[in-house]
Order: C-alpha cells, then sequence, then structure tokens
C-alpha cells in the first residue's frame, strides 16, 4: 500500500459562508455551556466547602463524579472557545525555537499522557518565526489528538522537524490506529468524527484547531495515510513566516 | 478606604481606580478598556482568561477585576473564588450576557461584588466599578429582590449565614454555628464526628481568628457579623441603591 498524503490548509482560504455560520453557532453554543457550567461548578464547588461533612463518603464520592463530569464538560467548552476565537487575536511573530512550544505542550498534557502510559520523544527541531502561544497551542492539539488517537495506551509520540525550502516542516508521528485516505480528508474539518474518543478528545476539534493555526501562519496541515498502524500529521509553516 | 484616602484635613478625593479586564475576547477587552479609561479608569491589564486573571491579580493587586464569566481554562466563577481567597481586598465584578440569576447568586458566593449585564453597555462600567469600590454590591433590581426574600426567609438569630470571605474555615464555621446553638465541646465532637482534642483546636482557632478570649465572646462576635450580613436595617436599602 503505498503512502499519500491529504492536506489541508496551504494559505489561508477565504471562510465559506457555511463556515462563518458553524462558527457562530458554536461560540454561541459555547457561552450558553459555559454559562451553564459556571453556575454548577460553582454550586459544586459549595457542596464541596460546606456540605462535605453531611454528605458523608458516598456523598462525596458523587462529588468527585460530578466534578469529574463538569471537566470533562469544560474541556468540550474550551475547545469550542478556542476553535471560534482563534482568529480574533493579532498573529504575533517572533523567532523562536520550535522545541520549547513542543516541550511546553507536553509538559502541560503530562498528567494525561502518563496516566494513558504515553511517552513523548521529542526530536530534533528547528528555530522559525512564528507566533509562540499559538505555536504550543498548535503542539497541544497534536498531542491532544495523539492521546485520543491512542486511547489507554501504551502508546508513543514522536515530534521531529526540519528546515526545507517550502518552509518548517513539523511532523507528529502517534502508534495510534492507522487513517485511511478518506478520513483523513475529513479530520481537518470542523466537527468532523476525531481518531479517538478518551476523556483527552473535548469537543474533537483538535486537527481543525490545528489546521486553522498553521493556516493563519500560511501553512499547511495534512495526514499520512496508507500504513499499517499508526499515524503522522504533517503541519508545513512556510518560510515567509520562518 | 484605599480608593479615597483621608487627608489631614478630612478632605477626601477621589483617586484613580485600578482595573484589570479579563475577557477571551480581544475585540471585547478593547471596547471594555476605551471605556474605563474614557471613564477615568486605568486598565492596568488584561488578561484572556481566567488563569491570567488570576496570576495577574495577584501580581498587580488591583482594586477592581471586571471578569468574563466565561473564559476558557478557568471560568470567571472560579477565578474570583481563587483571587479573593488570595487577595480578599480586590473587589471582582462579573461580566457576563447571561440574564440568568443564578450566574450573580453563584458569583456572589464566590466572593464577587456583584455582575453586570455585557448588553447594558459599557457606559455603565466607570460608575459601577466605583460603585463596587465604595462597597455597593452591583446587582440587577431582580436579583436584589431575590436576595431581599432570601434575608426575609432568614432565622432571626441568622444562623448559618457566614460571610463569603472569611478568615474561617468552613469546619471552624460548623464548630461555631455548634457554639452558639450552645453545644458544649462533646456534643460538637458527637455532632461533627470528631475527636474532643480535634473540636478544641477548632475553637482555639476560631477565637485566635475573631480576636476574642472566650467562646461566649466568640458567639457574640458571630451574631454581630451575622447582624452585619444579614440582619442590618439599611441591607435591603443599600443593595436597592447599588442597584439604581
Amino acid at each position: 500500500m503505498s503512502r499519500r498524503a491529504v492536506a489541508a490548509g496551504g494559505g489561508r482560504p477565504a471562510r465559506t459562508g457555511e463556515d462563518v455560520l458553524l462558527d457562530a453557532f458554536a461560540a454561541r453554543a459555547a457561552h450558553a455551556l459555559g454559562t451553564g457550567l459556571s453556575i454548577t461548578g460553582g454550586y459544586a464547588t459549595l457542596l464541596r466547602e460546606r456540605f462535605a461533612e453531611p454528605l458523608g463518603p458516598d456523598g462525596e464520592g458523587a462529588l468527585d463524579g460530578l466534578e469529574g463530569g463538569l471537566d470533562r464538560l469544560r474541556l468540550f467548552v474550551d475547545d469550542l472557545l478556542e476553535l471560534t476565537g482563534l482568529d480574533a487575536a493579532p498573529l504575533l511573530r517572533a523567532p523562536l525555537a520550535a522545541a520549547e512550544p513542543a516541550r511546553a505542550a507536553a509538559g502541560a498534557l503530562a498528567g494525561p499522557l502518563t496516566d494513558a502510559s504515553i511517552t513523548v520523544e521529542l526530536g530534533t527541531l528547528p528555530d522559525l518565526v512564528a507566533d509562540p502561544a499559538l505555536l504550543e497551542r498548535l503542539f497541544h492539539h497534536l498531542l491532544r489528538g495523539a492521546l485520543a488517537a491512542i486511547g489507554d495506551g501504551p502508546g508513543r509520540v514522536e515530534i521531529a522537524g526540519v528546515r526545507r525550502p517550502a518552509g518548517v516542516r513539523i511532523e507528529v508521528t502517534d502508534s495510534g490506529p492507522a487513517i485511511d485516505a478518506a478520513d483523513a480528508a475529513e479530520l481537518f474539518q470542523p466537527f468532523a468524527t476525531p481518531r479517538g474518543t478518551g476523556p483527552a478528545t473535548g469537543a474533537g476539534v483538535s486537527m481543525p484547531i490545528a489546521r486553522r493555526i498553521a493556516e493563519r501562519h500560511g501553512g499547511s496541515v495534512w495526514a499520512h495515510t496508507g500504513r499499517r498502524e499508526g499515524c503522522t500529521i504533517v503541519v508545513l509553516l512556510p518560510e515567509s513566516s520562518a | 478606604m484605599r480608593h479615597m484616602p483621608e487627608e489631614a484635613d478630612g478632605a477626601r478625593h477621589d483617586v484613580t481606580l485600578r482595573v484589570i479586564v479579563a475577557d477571551d475576547d480581544p475585540l471585547a477587552r478593547r471596547v471594555v478598556r476605551d471605556a474605563l479609561e474614557a471613564g477615568g479608569i486605568i486598565v492596568i491589564a488584561e488578561a484572556a482568561n481566567g488563569r491570567e486573571a488570576v496570576e495577574l491579580s495577584l501580581y498587580y493587586k488591583p482594586d477592581v477585576v471586571l471578569m468574563d464569566l466565561v473564559m476558557p481554562e478557568v471560568d470567571g466563577i472560579q477565578a474570583t473564588r481563587r483571587i479573593l481567597e488570595r487577595e480578599p481586598d480586590v473587589e471582582v465584578v462579573i461580566l457576563t450576557s447571561s440574564d440568568d440569576d443564578e450566574v450573580g447568586i453563584v458569583g456572589l458566593r464566590a466572593g464577587a461584588s456583584g455582575f453586570l449585564n455585557k448588553r447594558a453597555g459599557v457606559d455603565a462600567l466607570p460608575r459601577a466599578l466605583r460603585g463596587a469600590v465604595a462597597g455597593e454590591a452591583v446587582v440587577s433590581r431582580r436579583l436584589t429582590m431575590r436576595l431581599v426574600d432570601t434575608i426575609r426567609r432568614t432565622r432571626a438569630d441568622g444562623a448559618g449565614i457566614r460571610p463569603v470571605r472569611s478568615r474561617l474555615t468552613p469546619r471552624e464555621w460548623e464548630v461555631l454555628d455548634l457554639l452558639c446553638a450552645g453545644q458544649s465541646t462533646d456534643d460538637i465532637a458527637d455532632t461533627l464526628v470528631l475527636s474532643s482534642e480535634t473540636v478544641r483546636s477548632h475553637i482555639k482557632n476560631v477565637l485566635r481568628k475573631l480576636g476574642v478570649r472566650s467562646r461566649q465572646a466568640a458567639v457574640e462576635e458571630a451574631r454581630r457579623m451575622r447582624a452585619d450580613l444579614a440582619l442590618a436595617d439599611d441591607g435591603p436599602e443599600r443593595l436597592e441603591a447599588a442597584a439604581a
């Protein structure tokens, strides 16, 4: 089976009316859900602080479950807020070592990565010019995508990059299930079915967010397909932004 | 008060408020900043999420944090709670697009001075924030009535009422509540399923934190605090004035 690549992005394409409507709906949903979440979370905290004693061990166990569910909802809402707010802030361009945001993103996800017995191997990454915060979010979502795909683990994620004539090419390879061309084409579309469904999946928009971050830098992102196992997501950030 | 220092001659003058604006929408932050600065208020920092709002508030110790409710990472309610745990003198006003009274109730429970609806318009912000620093609750008329109803339903002795911002832990308040109910150390230990030694330790902490030397004085101090909170004659009027 030959290796194929399915690309998304490649510059910053004009957004369709449908995209804009979908974003508007997602933003409204995020705020409505977020408001309910704040209220529920506030009362859960109140229960924990003031009524833990009368609740007893069983009640506290139920409260743990409630808070666990709220954390999952919070991740879902945060994803929607991030997806719909990506274009709002001006793009910063600063010279940086790509290894720094990659390391920071892996560090922030150390808990769920360890829980799933997933090791992250950070290879050589070049210097580039990019938005530091957005680049960290790019690595964050590529790692989240890998986490969701690998599931319970154990597993492995390799991050590497190289400077090419077309720009800086970053590859994130995970040991999760392989992906076929049809799924890869959909992977970067908003609200497409993600590769996995673990607690780290959130709203399942990690790949669309990665795509939009790449596009904001004038770049593109794609998935290698046709492998027996594992998947490599490639991000190309053009030299003009590097 | 911090914002209106009294001079030697007794005259008071306004000092420019220092405010942090927390909102994940950069455009919203810009609009709010412009409105506040037009009203003579200094925006010393902007936060794009609740975590940044907490970090910046602990660093800058602003007079007021104007806090969006729905933000990534840490929401406005959680951020409010975390700020006030460490910096109880900071006033937090929650800005929300929701009309839901529950947002206000949860916000007040977290220690916020009130909440404003984004649709009310930014021109009202400078006055509202000055009101918050002056000790006024920034709440809608509808929520004011709900709070007044709550006070009306409260027992005359105010039992169970606790200030949101208190040096006493929830457990110490439980012990104090039972002291107010006339329970002995052993009774409290039985009620809370604690050892008598632990209860004595809690009581000792309560006395120290309240600055009193006896259990009876602690009970009287608790009653005084509750009277201030819920039973003061000017309570409802003060709330209504703030909402006007």
